[in-house]
């Protein structure tokens, strides 16, 4: 008798602990949405970018972890090895729908200039990173990249066409740069890099016209919610780096 | 849908184009022939394409309770070098044995693998590169055969920038849905014949002339494209779906050439034509169907693309179809 309510207090204080630890997570995801709203909405001013761009840069500098040289081996030649490589990271495939969801929700004018900066940032990143060859995957910043991404579009966003534009370009530039050295310590050429610049250029085109093309209310709504997705995914992808590094 | 739809084909695409076309007509597949000659005595004949000008990288490693008695001899063929060895094969039995190819896994090149027993029983498969080996075995589901033969198809037309430009080529000059429809089929039908008859053994057509006609079919596309863009008319124009079907002719021949069913079982060709034929239906359809989404995102985007960038897919046509022509007319010649 005295045991089970021994062992019911216990499951009690248990319960207690894990709905404690759910606030906090909760309430820290708030503060960050918040703070990342606040930042955006008086970007304008350039001093917010100015902080925003030499944390970027911090985080850059932060921690390059050397990873696993390996790149997809689809039997169908370099070029269709990069096509597939964007498929298969989370952090390329998530950045560039991201995007895509975002431009589409600035309107079409800021989705022009988009869908041919990200390929084109990507590509020159990609060049850039071949030229290291020691597969830097930069895994905190190419995360916290799509986390951004993620909940700009959650918070529906509408970026002015210049930020937005840094924004795409920060992004190709950083991701490509992974991408370029991390093909290059696999030993793939640049055939493959243009591969992965044009399955990237494939998907934001197709996701950015996408979401230009609806109309009704609800499907934007839909959009924000794929955005808060891609949110969690960043959130919980920076939870396991924490965890691999603690 | 008119011209419209391709007009505004941005430069990446152009890019991608040529860069393919580096690799354009260089999958011949390779072979292994494994053919009992008495009992525990097999012949082994290792074909491997020439591969982008040089001996190919994969070899052959056989398990190793095959034993060579004879060979191996080495002939070298306009097109492929073969190998051919004598073996015998230990109390083990070939059952079960696992055959590699190692170096097979750097290259976009399949490799058709076939047992023959004197019994008269049959084993094949096809090696990708993404898995270098082949275990020989007696039985084979249908779905795993027919699963191979797909992707052998799909394979073949992923990486036959010549046949994609082809289409391309078409899909720049066709206008409507419609049209587009009866093009697209007309050149299914097309090649559809043509491969059935060549797989059958009924046809034949060497490869060095097939390529530069294949080639010149691109070439062909180049002012016809011109013709549309300046708002002339021709019957290439008028009525594309009659020069999808002739020309998808000849690409049906081209097809064929990667689906070598020499020495493969009789009962077995149906289902192989069938399956590679879908293969390369699956991979031509994903095109079609990326082109046209890319076509429609650009009208809901309102892009407004240099005029040099609006024509550099058509560009891309006639200059790969030309120096295509020109290259593959002086191998002939050669």
């Amino acid at each position: 008798m005295n045991g089970t309510f021994k062992t019911r207090v216990s499951n009690h204080e248990t319960d207690r602990d894990s709905r404690k630890a759910d606030y906090r997570i909760m309430q820290s995801f708030e503060i960050c949405l918040f703070e990342v709203s606040k930042l955006f909405r008086i970007s304008r001013s350039g001093f917010r970018i100015s902080q925003a761009v030499s944390f970027v840069l911090f985080l850059l500098a932060f921690n390059p972890s050397p990873a696993d040289a390996h790149l997809v081996n689809t039997g169908f030649g370099t070029f269709y090895d990069g096509v597939v490589h964007l498929f298969i990271t989370p952090s390329d495939i998530l950045v560039a729908i991201g995007l895509g969801l975002l431009a589409g929700l600035c309107g079409a004018a800021a989705s022009r200039g988009v869908i041919v900066a990200l390929p084109a940032a990507w590509l020159a990143g990609e060049m850039v990173g071949s030229i290291y060859p020691t597969a830097i995957t930069l895994p905190w910043v190419t995360t916290l990249s799509f986390g951004i991404v993620g909940v700009l579009v959650a918070l529906n966003a509408t970026l002015p066409r210049t930020v937005m534009l840094i924004l795409t370009c920060t992004a190709g530039l950083l991701h490509g740069f992974v991408n370029g050295s991390t093909m290059a310590a696999a030993g793939t050429n640049r055939l493959g890099m243009l591969g992965a610049a044009l399955a990237v250029f494939i998907v934001i085109t197709l996701i950015t016209a996408l979401v230009v093309s609806l109309r009704a209310q609800w499907s934007r709504i839909v959009v924000r919610v794929a955005g808060s997705w891609i949110a969690a995914v960043g959130l919980l992808m920076l939870g396991w780096l924490v965890k691999g590094q603690g | 849908m008119t011209l419209k739809v391709f007009s505004a084909t941005p430069v990446t695409l152009f890019i991608c184009i040529l860069a393919g076309a580096v690799f354009a007509h260089e999958s011949q597949p390779g072979s292994l022939d494994i053919r009992q000659m008495a009992g525990s005595r097999y012949e082994v004949i290792w074909k491997a394409p020439i591969y982008y000008g040089r001996p190919h990288p994969a070899r052959l490693e056989l398990p190793g309770h095959w034993q060579t008695v004879v060979g191996p001899t080495e002939r070298v063929l306009s097109d492929s070098y073969v190998y051919r060895r004598v073996i015998t094969i230990g109390e083990k039995g070939v059952h079960g044995s696992i055959v590699r190819f190692p170096g097979l896994e750097g290259t976009i090149t399949d490799v058709f693998v076939r047992l023959n027993r004197l019994d008269g029983t049959t084993m094949t498969a096809v090696v990708r590169p993404t898995k270098p080996y082949a275990e020989l075995r007696g039985e084979r589901s249908w779905h795993t055969t027919a699963g191979e033969y797909t992707g052998l198809g799909f394979h073949h037309i992923m990486l036959g920038v010549d046949h994609l430009l082809f289409v391309l080529g078409l899909l720049l000059i066709v206008k409507g849905r419609i049209m587009l429809l009866k093009t697209i089929t007309s050149f299914t039908v097309a090649h559809s014949i043509t491969l059935a008859i060549a797989t059958l053994g009924y046809a034949s057509a060497p490869l060095p002339p097939l390529n530069a006609a294949i080639a010149l079919s691109i070439l062909f596309l180049g002012p016809e494209i011109v013709r549309s863009w300046r708002g002339e008319t021709s019957l290439t124009i008028r009525f594309p779906w009659v020069v999808a079907f002739m020309f998808g002719l000849l690409h049906g021949f081209g097809f064929a050439s990667g689906l070598s069913t020499t020495g493969m079982p009789r009962a077995e060709l149906p289902l192989a034509l069938l399956f590679f034929n879908v293969g390369v239906e699956l991979g031509q359809i994903g095109f079609v169907a990326v082109m046209l989404l890319l076509g429609r995102s650009f009208r809901v985007l309102e892009m407004r693309w240099p005029l040099w960038v609006e024509r550099a897919p058509g560009y891309a046509v006639g200059i790969c179809g030309a120096y295509w022509t020109i290259q593959r007319t002086m191998m002939l010649i050669k």
